[in-house]
């Protein structure tokens, strides 16, 4: 027997109707039946006490509250009702620094567009199966950044380096390509 | 509507210092218990759905490619460009449409997405780029070639990326 998701309450963020009524009909399917909707970070933020969400999946860019804003507010806000909430952010935007801006906001899993059926329920399945333990510092509140054997990490304090990064990421190979390469950049943290 | 000011957080974050990693009970795997694992059964059913609400977008593919092309239409008219929004058009175009399957309009979308991000001012060139961009995407479109299309198509792609690569000097 897999999981029942039918008891999780999802909030979902994304500012275009199609792919709003596309995802959540995804979810649905995926046995999520408690899913509200939002068409931009205050709406989720205005709604977020008579809803607290299990997790939350938004895109980034919205207005007038966008989804690296949302995570902030739920990250770090006074109002936020959890601040370990899972948020899976949903991009098409897919260069270097925002997947750094992203994950360095506290975003726990990344999800590249063109979304499949396939790549939301691994996302949905990593935070389930795979979470990590909140990590705090002076410039930083999230789940742990480094995704690999994050226990056993014995290598150099590689926190202020991340130009290292950069031979993994040439997105100029399409829309496919560019979701392997943001799961490459994402197991190398 | 005003933005959302995020205010210090106050919530018990147990001692202070530099470096702090805090374990945290795993509240979903308690609520999708005592079943583990995925469902084949649930992800045949969201790509089904994919499937089901396909030819809603194919209904509407064309005409949302042809608001972006009389949206730059008008911008060329007037002399007024908002590339911003262009680029924010298009970029909802590629997500969607590779979604969909439609990979090749995708794949123009994230060309005319890196043209159009680092570009200042538009003249003749520049003009003359998009409409390469925008015709390639609108012929895509009313073939409706799924996939990554036939062998032309990547030749159209390719004489893309070359626009691409020629306007970034």
């Amino acid at each position: 027997m897999a999981y029942n998701l039918e008891h999780l309450q999802v909030q979902l963020v994304e500012d275009n109707p199609n792919m709003r009524a596309l995802v959540k009909a995804m979810l649905h399917a995926l046995g999520m039946e408690n899913v509200r909707d939002y068409s931009n970070g205050q709406e989720a933020i205005n709604a977020i006490q008579e809803f607290t969400p299990d997790l939350v999946i938004t895109d980034w860019m919205m207005a007038p509250v966008d989804g690296m804003e949302y995570t902030s507010f739920i990250r770090g806000d006074i109002d936020s009702p959890d601040i370990f909430t899972p948020i899976i952010m949903m991009t098409g935007h897919t260069e270097k620094w925002r997947i750094i801006a992203a994950r360095d906001a506290g975003v726990t899993e990344l999800l590249a567009k063109p979304i499949t059926a396939k790549t939301l329920y691994d996302r949905i399945l990593a935070v389930i199966e795979k979470p990590r333990p909140y990590v705090r510092t002076k410039s930083f509140f999230g789940p742990c950044r480094r995704r690999v054997n994050w226990r056993e990490y014995m290598g150099p304090e590689r926190r202020h380096e991340p130009d290292r990064l950069a031979p993994l990421l040439d997105f100029d190979q399409g829309a496919e390509k560019a979701a392997e390469n943001i799961e490459r950049l994402l197991a190398s943290l | 509507m005003p933005r959302a000011q995020p205010k210090a957080n106050t919530a018990p974050r147990g001692k202070t210092g530099d470096y702090e990693e805090i374990e945290v009970p795993n509240k979903l795997l308690e609520k999708v218990g005592p079943g583990v694992g995925a469902s084949a059964a649930a992800l045949e059913r969201a790509e089904a759905v994919v499937e089901q609400m396909k030819e809603a977008y194919e209904e509407r593919m064309g005409a949302e490619i042809e608001t972006l092309l009389s949206t730059y239409g008008r911008m060329r008219t007037s002399g007024a460009y908002d590339l911003d929004a262009l680029h924010d058009r298009a970029h909802e175009i590629r997500g969607e449409a590779g979604t969909y399957g439609y990979k090749l309009i995708s794949d123009i979308g994230i060309l005319l997405c890196e043209l159009l991000s680092p570009m200042g001012d538009v003249g003749t060139d520049e003009e003359l780029a998009i409409n390469a961009h925008l015709n390639a995407m609108q012929t895509v479109a009313a073939q409706r070639v799924k996939g990554t299309g036939p062998e032309v198509a990547k030749q159209i792609v390719e004489g893309l990326e070359a626009i691409v690569e020629r306007s970034r000097g």
